[in-house]
């Protein structure tokens, strides 16, 4: 069996772990991310929206982490569901990040930012590597679910 | 494949209870050996000691010519199989099999060759994917073996493999044991408490009691001429006979009642300057004859045979006939043997005359 054909029928026995893997790291960034925004003492986020913040985060973590372990197995379909929860993170940077970089607030030394430039700097990263870790992930389940499926019909056909 | 050289072995362990008496064996290149004797006979302890999981107390260990007394488990590439299938429970099959080349850091796709190649021998590829516990005790044990396989070893170890499995199933799967080895044409050692797995498997067995080696050679061998009374007593199924025979006055006494005895037997009774043996008769050597007479106590029909207890010589015996006998309880039924095929013992050493 040549090297080709062995990668293809490996795939058939060993779990699809390096998008799976790549969800938990976008799990992580998350916790970092938010982790750093509820760090932040300040009126400004003292509305209904560190409510529905909360429950994104809860959802990030839960729906990553099922998509982990479904992607392990080559069930495509989650790729893209984890393709969304990256782009979801992407549409946060809006939210919070870029209005309370912008944001500022009468502080003991005068007017400051609601989050300084080194806040906003590491947030952004946080979200970008969440959002780039579940889009990668998802691209690479998709193909790798995709090319199994095809092994096994043309194994099938044989 | 290898050979192997067991010199003067023994195993003390440290409160000086001693396993293993001098344990002397060439193996030769793919044989097939089977280590039989009851349990505590030393012969599971010696398996280990090839293994290197028990220390060697005295004596040498050759593989290949190689001096592997000292040598770690680890390098002495031998695979052994165990009773309890020893399979990680969070692994699919697949990976089990594979665990051992992927902690020795094998290439991945020459470890899913071997994988493939291990399971297709076995009858596997079906249940690569599920995880030990959806498999059946039989399809365990051909995982372990498959583990065993995919490391390509010298040798081979098998510590009462078929142990926990049903009877249909240690059959089976014993078939395939014997299958597998022809295939493969590696150096197999194999423990069994079980004789019938002995004569049916082994090139060699090699009888054990008490830590010491009763006798090494073929089935037919240990069958048609044990070389002492344990032997004699241990292989067959079921066990030999024996009655006690004392010769006084120029005549024979079997069991305390005088009886003509075959010539065979009292010629060597005759050159032998000791008065007291023991007479050996396999139960299938009996058949309906003229000669004795057994005083049936019960009757066990197995279809293709019949088991016959009774009294013969006045000592609890066993016949076994062939086709379906209807013998009642208390039929006093004509015996004769095959006087070819009787054994005799030395009453005192134990050992065979004939």
């Amino acid at each position: 069996m040549d090297k080709d054909r062995i990668k293809l029928d490996r795939m058939r026995y060993v779990k699809d772990n390096m998008p799976s893997n790549f969800a938990i790291l976008a799990i992580v960034f998350d916790v970092l991310y938010f982790v750093l925004i509820y760090k932040i003492n300040n009126e400004f986020f003292y509305n209904f929206l560190i409510g529905v913040s909360i429950i994104v985060n809860l959802l990030f973590m839960l729906f990553g982490f099922w998509s982990s372990i479904e992607v392990k197995n080559y069930h495509g379909k989650f790729g893209y569901f984890m393709i969304a929860l990256g782009v979801v993170q992407i549409i946060r940077i809006f939210v919070y990040p870029m209005r309370a970089h912008a944001a500022t607030y009468l502080g003991p030394e005068g007017e400051m930012a609601v989050m300084n430039n080194s806040q906003f700097l590491r947030s952004i990263i946080y979200l970008v590597a969440a959002a780039a870790f579940m889009i990668v992930g998802g691209l690479m389940s998709i193909k790798n679910s995709k090319t199994l499926q095809n092994y096994l019909d043309s194994v099938e056909k044989k | 494949m290898a050979s192997l050289s067991l010199q003067h072995i023994d195993k003390i362990y440290d409160n000086n209870v001693q396993a293993v008496y001098d344990f002397n064996m060439e193996i030769n290149d793919g044989e097939f050996i089977v280590l039989v004797g009851p349990s505590g006979c030393g012969k599971s302890t010696t398996l280990r000691m090839v293994a290197g999981l028990e220390d060697i107390s005295n004596g040498k260990l050759f593989i290949d010519g190689k001096d592997c007394t000292q040598l770690p488990a680890k390098d002495r590439d031998i695979a052994m199989v165990f009773q309890n299938y020893a399979l990680y429970g969070h692994m699919t099959i697949y990976e089990n099999m594979a665990f051992s080349l992927m902690l020795a850091k094998e290439d991945k796709y020459v470890i899913h060759e071997k994988v493939m190649a291990a399971a297709e021998i076995l009858g596997l590829t079906q249940q690569l994917n599920k995880k030990p516990n959806q498999l059946s005790g039989g399809q365990r044990q051909r995982v372990a073996m498959g583990r065993a396989i995919v490391r390509n070893p010298k040798v081979f170890l098998f510590d009462e493999p078929l142990s926990n499995l049903d009877a249909k199933l240690r059959g089976s799967t014993r078939r395939e044991i014997k299958l597998l080895h022809k295939r493969l044409g590696t150096t197999m050692i194999y423990v069994t408490h079980d004789q019938t797995e002995a004569l049916t498997l082994a090139d060699r067995i090699v009888c054990m009691s008490m830590g010491h080696v009763q006798q090494i050679g073929t089935p037919l061998e240990l069958y048609d001429h044990p070389k002492n009374l344990f032997v004699a007593s241990f292989i067959g199924l079921p066990p030999m006979n024996l009655y006690n025979l004392k010769k006084e006055d120029g005549k024979f006494y079997v069991e305390g009642i005088e009886t003509k005895i075959p010539a065979r037997v009292a010629d060597a009774v005759n050159k032998s300057d000791k008065n007291e043996f023991v007479l050996g008769i396999r139960p299938e050597d009996i058949h309906p004859g003229n000669d004795f007479v057994l005083d049936v106590n019960l009757n066990e029909n197995t279809g293709h045979f019949t088991l016959t207890h009774g009294k013969l010589f006045g000592k609890t015996s066993c016949a076994k006939f062939r086709d379906w006998q209807r013998f009642k309880v208390g039929d006093k039924v004509g015996v004769s043997f095959d006087e070819e095929r009787v054994h005799l013992f030395d009453a005192e050493t134990t050992e065979a005359i004939i």
